[in-house]
């Protein structure tokens, strides 16, 4: 019986409709499925169909994109709310920070990142475009990150993210957290002059950096 | 002055009602739907011209509505045609009606094709400077722009030191870009010190900038460096980057229209700014690179080529187009592919301004073997394009009633008469288009297209210098990059 509901909830993430997701969501809950094994057998596996399939080239970035963001809603909206109240917590591969920087409002490149990395096992905390190296300082503290990957899409800009590497340095995150840089001025070389973690041209190259930088191996 | 390649001999790829129906949707698009603001200079040339504006005091959410009226007043003051002057007036252009001409670079890419290893690497100024010389050099470029980045000097002040290596080292037009509003004041007092001021800049136009939206619909202050150039009476060329699937509709119609919508908006801020100023209008309909073995999408010829072309003709606008650029990473039968469509198809739709030759992965990287194919390619096309003589004397009856059946015509005086006017004849040395034996190939050296342009690069690079600006004028242009540089690398931001 529990089995249908794990494939219904992986189905539901099929269909790239928020609602549908919500509505199988509701009735696992319903019927007292725990929002953790909603998460991990139901839409684990379906993110990994997704996944596979994008490697294989059968399904495109868009699907796998619209996968992350809806089994990401409903975490936000309805399960992560359920798992705190219950003093519960879901495994996950690690947490990451993820932002455009300061002075810079592209942020379509880095948003595709965030999908992946969530869609991959991550806990990802997208802070958006035009951000500071502050706001970054703060929200890795918060959420404790493992990882904070900055993107620019301008060359005036990537000075900012040789800035986010000290700033990390000063205030003393540096040892702690992992500094990933993305942008298309941005290089391997450029990243390796301001001191960072690493790079990434492609989403895949970025969830396998990071698995990387935090020693997953799958 | 320069003549333009006699284009535009394919036309009317969508019908008047298509053309109408993208044009409506675009103007649709700005009146209901609108622009998000990020410039409070462009918000109150949008207001003072009777925009309406919505969330005025939220910096980063107001909305702009532009009305139809705004959109047909700013299409029928730009000009129709108007100069691209130079620092040497001998390469001065003058866009006009199905006149095509090639403009090198544009982008300030982070890497460039070591011409000595072959192997990609970090551009430096001086890498700039050989970039430049070589374009200036080469005969189909009508105009130049920055090509790799000067990535050796820090990124805050990169761009004056890139205007600062254009200036110097061609004396043909300029056409590039800039990140701010600032940093485009700063290369227009550059170019004001050459012209001799800037009211004569304004009349003799040796510079001209693009600038972008962010798609969809964001007027990013950037664009405050195409405002400032048309504030100056200088021409400005349009180009938003919508990639269909991501930051536009999927489907090419929706996707240019999208574009042309963001296209119109650039051209309405240069109106608003100088009514009747020069503006060069593109719209495209790029792709967002979604499989996991991405290609490079024909969709993105179709808009930014085809349509774009006759949108431009719809508006009686002079347009301009992302040409010769390879995604290929290296200049291999894919780029050389690439490169042809790129030079032959916007000829064909009289595109009259076509930018960014010598590029190869989309624009991310500088290969100055590129350029020299790119160069060598344009002038094949000219000549295919060219207008052909037919008279008595062509025609020739007289020559071949003369010689007769079995006969040759080698030593003919017709053909010594006029065999210096082909076009082999006048560019004997060409190498991209190798027609020698293949006898020689197979004792030879067996360089392909590569090599050959490499050779040919390097022995320009050896001879090609321009005529240096005027002591004072060089040193006054590098008092205002080091101007820039006190001031912006005091402080941690600007």
């Amino acid at each position: 019986m529990s089995e249908d509901i794990f494939d219904e909830l992986s189905n539901s993430v099929l269909t790239f409709e928020s609602d549908e997701v919500k509505k199988a969501t509701q009735k696992a809950l319903e019927k007292g499925i725990d929002p953790i094994d909603i998460i991990e057998k139901g839409f684990t596996k379906a993110l990994k169909i997704v996944g596979d399939e994008y490697e294989k080239g059968e399904f495109f970035l868009m699907e796998l994109i619209a996968a992350s963001d809806c089994v990401k809603k409903v975490l936000d909206e309805i399960l992560n709310p359920l798992i705190l109240e219950k003093k519960d917590s879901r495994k996950s591969l690690g947490v990451v920070v993820i932002g455009t920087v300061e002075g810079d409002i592209h942020e379509i490149g880095k948003n595709i990142i965030a999908s992946f990395l969530f869609a991959a096992g991550f806990d990802v905390h997208n802070v958006g475009a035009d951000v500071s190296v502050e706001t970054f300082i703060e929200k890795a503290r918060e959420v404790n990150a493992d990882v904070v990957g900055a993107s620019a899409l301008l060359s005036t800009t990537i000075p900012e993210q040789e800035e986010l590497v000290e700033a990390f340095k000063a205030a003393g995150l540096r040892d702690r957290v992992k500094l990933i840089f993305g942008g298309s001025p941005v290089t391997e070389q450029w990243v390796k002059e301001i001191g960072g973690d690493g790079f990434a041209g492609t989403p895949l190259e970025a969830v396998k950096l990071v698995k990387r930088l935090l020693n997953i191996n799958e | 002055m320069l003549v333009g390649i006699k284009g535009g001999q394919l036309n009317d790829f969508l019908t008047k009602n298509e053309v109408e129906d993208i044009h409506s949707t675009s103007v649709r698009i700005l009146s209901e739907v609108g622009l998000q603001c990020r410039s409070d200079r462009i918000l109150d040339l949008f207001e003072n011209a009777g925009a309406e504006i919505y969330m005025k005091e939220s910096k980063t959410k107001r909305i702009v509505k532009i009305p139809e009226s705004l959109i047909k007043e700013a299409i029928k003051n730009a000009p129709s045609s108007f100069p691209i002057n130079a620092r040497n007036p001998k390469y001065n252009i003058k866009l006009e009606h199905n006149k095509t001409h090639f403009s090198f670079g544009a982008s300030a890419t982070p890497y460039i094709i070591d011409p000595e290893s072959g192997e990609y690497r970090k551009p430096t100024k001086n890498d700039l400077v050989d970039a430049i010389r070589l374009a200036d050099a080469l005969e189909n470029f009508h105009s130049v722009g920055a090509i790799a980045g000067a990535f050796d000097v820090p990124h805050k002040v990169q761009y004056e030191h890139e205007w600062e290596v254009l200036l110097n080292n061609t004396e043909k037009h300029i056409s590039f870009w800039t990140p701010s509003g600032y940093s485009a004041r700063k290369a227009l007092d550059m170019a004001e010190v050459i012209a001799g001021g800037p009211d004569e800049l304004k009349k003799n136009p040796i510079v001209s900038l693009g600038g972008e939206t962010v798609s969809p619909l964001i007027i990013p202050k950037e664009l405050e460096g195409l405002l400032e150039f048309a504030l100056a009476g200088l021409p400005v060329l349009c180009g938003p980057i919508p990639f269909g699937g991501a930051t536009a509709p999927i489907t090419l119609a929706g996707n240019f229209a999208l574009s042309n919508a963001e296209s119109l908006t650039i051209l309405l801020i240069s109106q608003l700014a100088n009514p009747g100023g020069p503006f060069i209008y593109y719209a495209n309909s790029f792709q967002l690179p979604f499989t996991k073995n991405a290609q490079s999408p024909p969709e993105a010829a179709v808009g930014g080529i085809f349509i774009s072309a006759q949108m431009a003709k719809y508006y009686n606008i002079p347009s301009c187009t992302i040409g010769p650029i390879s995604v290929s990473k290296v200049t291999d039968a894919q780029a050389g592919a690439e490169l042809m469509q790129g030079v032959l198809l916007p000829t064909l739709m009289g595109i009259n301004f076509v930018a960014l030759a010598g590029h190869l992965s989309s624009g991310n990287v500088a290969s100055m073997e590129a350029t020299v194919m790119c160069d060598e390619i344009i002038g094949h096309v000219s000549a295919i394009l060219d207008d052909i003589r037919i008279d008595e004397e062509t025609l020739a009856f007289d020559v071949i009633k003369e010689v007769g059946p079995g006969g040759n015509f080698m030593t003919h005086k017709h053909t010594l008469k006029h065999m210096r006017e082909t076009y082999v004849a006048k560019h004997k040395d060409n190498v991209f288009f190798d027609g020698t034996h293949e006898s020689l190939w197979i004792k030879g050296e067996r360089k392909d297209a590569y090599l050959r342009a490499n050779e040919k690069l390097k022995k320009i690079l050896n001879e090609h210098y321009p005529e240096p600006l005027p002591k004072h004028v060089q040193k006054r242009i590098s008092e205002i990059v080091k101007e820039v540089e006190n001031e912006k690398l005091k402080k941690r931001r600007d």
